[in-house]
C-alpha cells in the first residue's frame, strides 16, 4: 500500500495545528504481535504530503454546491459546537470558528485517516469482495456520512436535546429526539433531494436506483448499521472519529486542561495499531487500546470539568428555561392553525397526530429561522430575544416578565467576557451551596423520581429557583441504534475488539479479541446524577428553603443523597 | 366561533327566566368551557381512539358560541408510541377502563390531550381575552406541567370541573379546612333544585379535597357534595396566586375570588346525566361535553342505563338526542330542553307549563309528576308517529 496523501477540506483545527500534515504509521509493533507481514511496516498518512497518491476526493464541495438546498448543512455553519459553553467561558472570540460545521470537516479528516489506516487489512477480511475496486466509494460516502451526521442539530447543541426530552418532543416520529440516529429523515423533500445530488455528483451515479441505494447508505452509515462494521465504527461507534475530534477540538477552544498524550503523538499510536478482524470488527491491539481507554477516560473527565461542571450547567439551566417557555408559548400558539393545514377535510377537522413529531418540526423552523438572522453571538442573541419576548407576552403573568427581564439582563452581561472570572462570580451570587449527587437507581428510577420532584417546584414555585439535574454518562457511549432487543434482553452489534475483558490487563503486546461492550467498566463509571440547586432571585428568594425542600421530598420517596462522589 | 340561534337561546332563556329570577341575567359573567370525550370507532379495536374537543363560549352579551365542529384526534396508540422521554410527568389514567393499557398508551392520550387543550387555549380561547377558563376535569399532570411552564396571568383563573364518576379516584380527599371556612361552604354552591321550589338536599355543599400530586401551592381542588354524593370535584390552578387587600389590613384570598367567579358560571346551570346521575354544571361545560359525548360514529354502545321508572321520560328524550344533532339542533337547545324538562318533575311552575302541552293531569309531588311526564310520553311513542319534534312542542 502506498502512502496516502489527502486534499483537505476547509478544516481549520488538524490544519492549522499542523496535526495531520504528515502521520506517520510505524507498524513493527503490529506485525509482531498479530504475526502479520502482509500489511508495510511504516506507512506515512496525511493532507500535506509532497508524495504519494493524490486523491481529491471533492466530497466536500459537492455538498458545498448544494448548500442552498441543504439549508441544514449550511445551518451547521452556524450553530456552535458547544452552545453557550464559550460565550460563559468568555472565549467568545472562537465561538464563530468551533462550529458544528468545522467539527464535521475535522470528522472527516480523521475519518479518512481511520480508513487509511485501516484499508490494508480489507482484503483478508469478509468483505474483500464488496470492497473490490470500490475503495473510493465507500470512502466517499464514508466522507459524506461524516460531513452531514450533525445536520439535525439545533443551535444549542445537546441542551436543546435535553429540553426536548424533557418536553417530550421530537423530530423523528416515534423515536426520541437525537441528532446523531437519524439525522437525515429528520430533513424536507428538497434538503434530502440536494443530498442525493449531491451523492450523484461526487459519486459519477449514473442511475436514479444506485443513489437512492447510495443515499439509503449514508443514512444507515451515520446510524452505524450499515452492516460494514469498520465503517460503522469509523462514523458512529464508542471511538469514532466524531468522539476522536470533538474531544481534541474542545479541549483546544475553551483551554481545558488535559490529561491526554500529545494529539499527534495519540493520534500516531492509535492509527498504528489498529487493525481488522477476519469478520471486519475493528481490533484494537496493544497500543491501540490503551489510547483508547486514555480517550474515554479523557471523555469521562470532559464531562466533569467542561460538559457538566457546575457552573456551566447553572446558566445552561437558566437557558433552557427560558428556550422551553420561548418554545411551548410560540408552538401553542402555531400548532392548532398547522395542524388545521393537515386536516382532513370531510366534515371535521380530523387528523391522526404525533403531535411530538408537530411540535418539534414546528420548533426547529421557529428557532432556526430566528437563529440564522443574526450575524454573531448567535446563541446569547436568540437568548436575549427570547427573554424580551417572553417579558412582553401579554398572556404572562407581570411576576413572570420581571423574572425574564431578570434573566436576559444577566445573560446581557457574557456579551463582551473575555475570561471565566464574570462566570464564576455569577455563579458565586446564584448557585445554592454545592452540588450534590443522587443514586441512578434501577433503570434510573431515582433520577426519574427526583426530577418530577424538582419540576412540580418549579410549576409550585415559578421564577425563582431552579433545580437541575444531570445524570453522568456511561464510561463506553455505544449508540443507541446498535443495540437490538432481542427476546433474551438487549444485544450490542459491537464493532471493536480489545485485548481482554478487564481494562487493567490490557497491555501493548496484546491483541484486540474480546468485544469492547462486554468489558467491565463498572469501577470507572459514576452511576449517579448531579444536582444543581439555582437561585436566580438572589435577595428576594430563599434558596436554601428550597434546597432542603427539594432534599427532604427526595428523601420521602426514597431518592438516595450523596454529598460527594469524587473521593 | 359560531354563535347558536339567538331565538332558541332567548325562549329557553326566557324560560329559565320564568323560574327564577336568579338563574339568569341579561348580562352573564363570560366565560368558555372546553369538554372531551373519547370513543372507540372501530369495532374490536381498542388500540384506535378517537379523542372529540370542543369548546363553548358564553359572552357577556348571553351570546353561546360553539366551535363550527369539534375536532377529532384520531389515535392510534400502537404508532403513537415512542420510547418514554425524561423527566415527563405520569399519566393520571383517562382512557376508559374497558380494555387494560399500560402506562405508555395511557400517556398517548393525556399528551395529545394537554397539547391540544394547550394549542386551543392560545390559538383561540386566550385571543379573545376570556378570562375564566372552565376545562372538563380532571387537570392531569401533563397539562399541568404544560401550564406550568406557560405562566399564565394570575387574573386568569383556570378551573376544572371533573364529573366523570369514573375518574374520581384521581383525587385523594385529604383536609384543607382554612380556605373552606373562608368560604362559607354551607352555602356556596348552586341550588338550583331548590331554586325550583325542590328538596333541600339539593344543595351543592364544598368538601375539602387536597391534590395528591404535590402541588400545594398553585392547586386547589374541592368536592361539590349533594346529599352525600359527589357530584363533582372542582380543581383551580393558579401560579401567582396575589391576594387583594382589604379594608383594615386583611388580605382576601385570590382563590375565594375565583371560586366566585366559577359560582358566577353556575348561575345558569346545565344538565348532564352520567351514568343515570344527573349533574349540574356551568352551561357551556355542560353544552361542551354533549357535543363531544354524541359526536361520531360509536360502534361500542356504553350499557343501558338504569333509570328510575318516574325518571323514564329523560331516557326517552337522551335516545333522541343523537337523532336531534343528525337533524341540525343546537346543543344549547338540546341541553337547555333537557334540563328543563328534568326540572319540570321538582318544579310545579315548569310541570304546570308542560302539562298544558303533554296534556297531563295535576300531580302534586314529584313522583307523581314524573310517573305522569314518562306515562304520557312512554304512550305517544308506543302509539307510533313519535316525531322528534314533538319534544320542542312539550317544552
Amino acid at each position: 500500500m502506498n502512502d496516502r496523501e489527502f486534499s483537505h477540506a476547509e478544516d481549520n483545527f488538524w490544519l492549522e495545528k499542523g496535526l495531520v500534515q504528515e502521520v506517520p504509521l510505524g507498524r513493527h509493533q503490529l506485525r509482531k504481535i498479530l504475526k502479520f507481514d502482509n500489511v508495510p511496516e511504516s506507512m506515512s498518512i496525511g493532507v500535506n504530503r509532497a508524495r504519494g497518491v493524490s486523491d481529491d476526493l471533492g466530497v466536500a464541495d459537492c455538498l458545498d454546491d448544494k448548500k442552498t438546498q441543504i439549508q441544514a448543512y449550511a445551518n451547521i455553519t452556524k450553530f456552535n459546537q458547544l452552545g453557550i459553553k464559550d460565550y460563559l467561558l468568555g472565549k467568545t472570540s472562537a465561538a464563530d470558528l468551533h462550529t458544528r460545521h468545522a467539527h464535521s470537516m475535522g470528522a472527516a479528516v480523521i475519518g479518512r485517516l481511520y480508513f487509511a489506516a485501516l484499508e490494508p487489512f480489507v482484503e483478508y477480511t469478509h468483505t474483500r469482495n464488496l470492497f473490490k475496486n470500490q475503495h473510493s466509494y465507500f470512502e466517499k460516502l464514508m466522507l459524506v456520512a461524516l460531513y452531514l451526521h450533525d445536520v439535525g442539530h439545533l443551535p444549542y447543541s445537546h441542551m436543546v436535546e435535553a429540553v426536548f426530552d424533557e418536553i417530550n418532543w421530537t423530530r423523528i416520529k416515534g423515536a426520541s429526539h437525537r441528532h446523531d440516529e437519524v439525522p437525515l429523515q429528520q430533513l424536507g423533500h428538497e434538503e434530502k433531494s440536494g443530498i442525493k445530488e449531491a451523492i450523484k455528483t461526487c459519486l459519477n451515479l449514473s442511475t436514479e436506483e444506485e443513489t437512492e441505494q447510495a443515499f439509503d447508505l449514508t443514512q444507515d452509515l451515520i446510524a452505524g448499521i450499515s452492516g460494514i462494521p469498520f465503517l460503522d465504527a469509523i462514523i458512529n461507534s464508542s471511538i469514532d472519529a466524531d468522539k476522536i475530534d470533538y474531544i481534541f477540538r474542545d479541549m483546544e477552544y475553551t483551554e481545558t486542561r488535559a490529561r491526554l498524550r500529545n494529539t499527534q503523538t495519540w493520534l500516531t499510536d492509535f492509527l498504528s495499531n489498529i487493525s481488522l478482524s477476519p469478520e471486519g470488527l475493528v481490533r484494537l491491539n496493544g497500543e491501540a487500546a490503551l489510547c483508547t481507554l486514555e480517550l474515554l477516560e479523557e471523555r469521562q473527565f470532559l464531562y466533569r470539568v467542561l460538559y457538566l461542571e457546575p457552573k456551566i450547567r447553572a446558566f445552561e439551566k437558566i437557558a433552557s428555561v427560558i428556550v422551553i417557555s420561548w418554545l411551548t408559548r410560540q408552538v401553542s400558539s402555531k400548532l392548532l392553525s398547522t395542524l388545521n393545514e393537515k386536516a382532513v377535510s370531510d366534515g371535521v377537522f380530523q387528523f391522526k397526530p404525533d403531535l411530538r413529531k408537530e411540535k418539534g418540526d414546528l420548533a426547529y423552523l421557529l428557532i432556526v429561522d430566528k437563529f440564522i438572522r443574526y450575524s454573531s453571538h448567535h446563541e446569547l442573541t436568540l437568548l436575549l430575544d427570547m427573554c424580551q419576548e417572553l417579558a412582553d407576552d401579554p398572556y404572562r403573568d407581570t411576576s413572570a416578565k420581571q423574572w425574564f427581564g431578570e434573566l436576559g439582563k444577566r445573560l446581557a452581561g457574557f456579551r463582551e467576557v473575555q475570561s471565566s472570572q464574570h462566570l464564576i462570580e455569577e455563579c458565586n451570587e446564584i448557585i445554592v451551596e454545592e452540588p450534590f449527587y443522587i443514586a441512578k437507581g434501577r433503570d434510573g428510577q431515582y433520577v426519574r423520581m427526583a426530577r418530577e420532584i424538582a419540576r412540580n417546584l418549579y410549576i409550585d414555585y415559578p421564577c425563582g429557583v431552579l433545580i437541575d439535574i444531570v445524570e453522568f454518562p456511561g464510561f463506553l457511549p455505544t449508540p443507541k441504534s446498535r443495540h437490538f432487543v432481542a427476546p433474551n434482553g438487549v444485544i450490542v452489534g459491537e464493532t471493536f475488539l480489545v485485548p481482554g475483558e478487564k481494562p487493567s490487563e490490557w497491555s501493548r503486546n496484546k491483541i484486540g479479541r474480546f468485544p469492547l461492550h462486554c468489558c467491565d467498566f463498572a469501577s470507572l463509571e459514576k452511576q449517579f446524577a448531579q444536582v444543581l440547586v439555582i437561585n436566580t432571585m438572589p435577595g428576594e428568594v430563599n434558596g436554601m428553603y428550597f434546597l432542603d425542600l427539594f432534599i427532604r421530598r427526595c428523601r420521602e420517596n426514597g431518592v438516595k443523597i450523596e454529598p460527594s462522589i469524587w473521593r | 366561533m359560531n354563535v347558536q340561534s339567538r331565538e332558541v337561546q332567548q325562549k329557553l332563556l326566557g324560560e329559565y327566566s320564568n323560574i327564577h329570577d336568579q338563574w339568569f341575567s341579561d348580562h352573564p359573567a363570560p366565560y368558555t368551557a372546553i369538554a372531551f370525550d373519547s370513543y372507540y370507532p372501530e369495532w374490536g379495536n381498542p388500540q384506535r381512539i378517537n379523542l372529540v374537543v370542543n369548546a363553548v363560549s358564553i359572552t357577556s352579551e348571553a351570546d353561546i358560541l360553539v366551535l363550527p365542529r369539534p375536532y377529532v384526534l384520531d389515535i392510534t396508540l400502537e404508532e403513537a408510541l415512542g420510547p418514554k422521554a425524561k423527566g415527563t410527568s405520569e399519566p393520571i389514567g383517562l382512557i376508559p377502563k374497558t380494555f387494560a393499557y399500560d402506562e405508555e398508551r395511557q400517556g398517548i392520550i393525556e399528551r395529545n390531550l394537554s397539547d391540544f387543550l394547550v394549542a386551543l387555549l392560545y390559538d383561540d380561547i386566550l385571543k379573545r381575552d376570556e378570562r375564566l377558563i372552565i376545562f372538563q376535569g380532571p387537570f392531569s399532570p401533563k397539562l399541568l406541567g404544560r401550564l406550568g411552564y406557560r405562566n399564565l396571568n394570575h387574573d386568569i383563573t383556570l378551573a376544572a370541573i371533573t364529573f366523570k364518576n369514573e375518574w374520581f379516584p384521581l383525587n385523594v380527599p385529604e383536609a384543607n379546612r382554612r380556605l373552606n371556612q373562608d368560604l362559607d361552604r354551607s352555602r356556596f354552591f348552586i341550588d338550583i333544585e331548590r331554586s325550583c321550589h325542590a328538596r333541600e338536599k339539593a344543595f351543592y355543599q364544598l368538601a375539602d379535597n387536597k391534590p395528591s400530586n404535590g402541588l400545594e401551592e398553585v392547586l386547589k381542588s374541592w368536592i361539590a357534595v349533594n346529599n352525600n354524593r359527589t357530584v363533582f370535584i372542582l380543581e383551580l390552578f393558579c401560579q401567582f396566586p396575589s391576594g387583594v387587600e382589604l379594608p383594615g389590613g386583611r388580605i382576601k384570598s385570590p382563590w375565594i375570588t375565583k371560586l366566585r367567579a366559577v359560582q358566577e358560571s353556575l348561575r345558569f346551570p346545565g344538565l348532564v346525566f352520567e351514568q343515570s346521575e344527573p349533574i349540574w354544571l356551568p352551561f357551556a361545560l355542560a353544552c361542551a361535553y354533549d357535543i363531544c359525548r354524541h359526536y361520531g360514529r360509536r360502534p361500542f354502545k356504553e350499557p343501558e342505563s338504569v333509570w328510575k321508572d318516574y325518571w323514564e321520560y329523560l331516557s326517552f328524550y337522551e335516545e333522541d338526542i343523537e337523532e336531534m344533532y343528525r337533524v341540525g339542533w343546537e346543543t344549547a337547545e338540546v341541553v337547555g330542553r333537557r334540563s328543563l324538562l328534568y326540572l319540570a318533575m321538582f318544579s310545579p311552575q315548569i310541570y304546570s307549563f308542560v302539562k298544558e302541552k303533554a296534556g297531563l293531569i295535576p300531580a302534586a309531588g314529584e313522583f307523581d309528576r314524573g310517573m305522569n311526564l314518562s306515562r304520557a310520553i312512554k304512550g305517544e311513542r308506543t302509539r307510533g308517529g313519535w316525531r322528534i319534534n314533538r319534544w320542542r312542542e312539550i317544552i
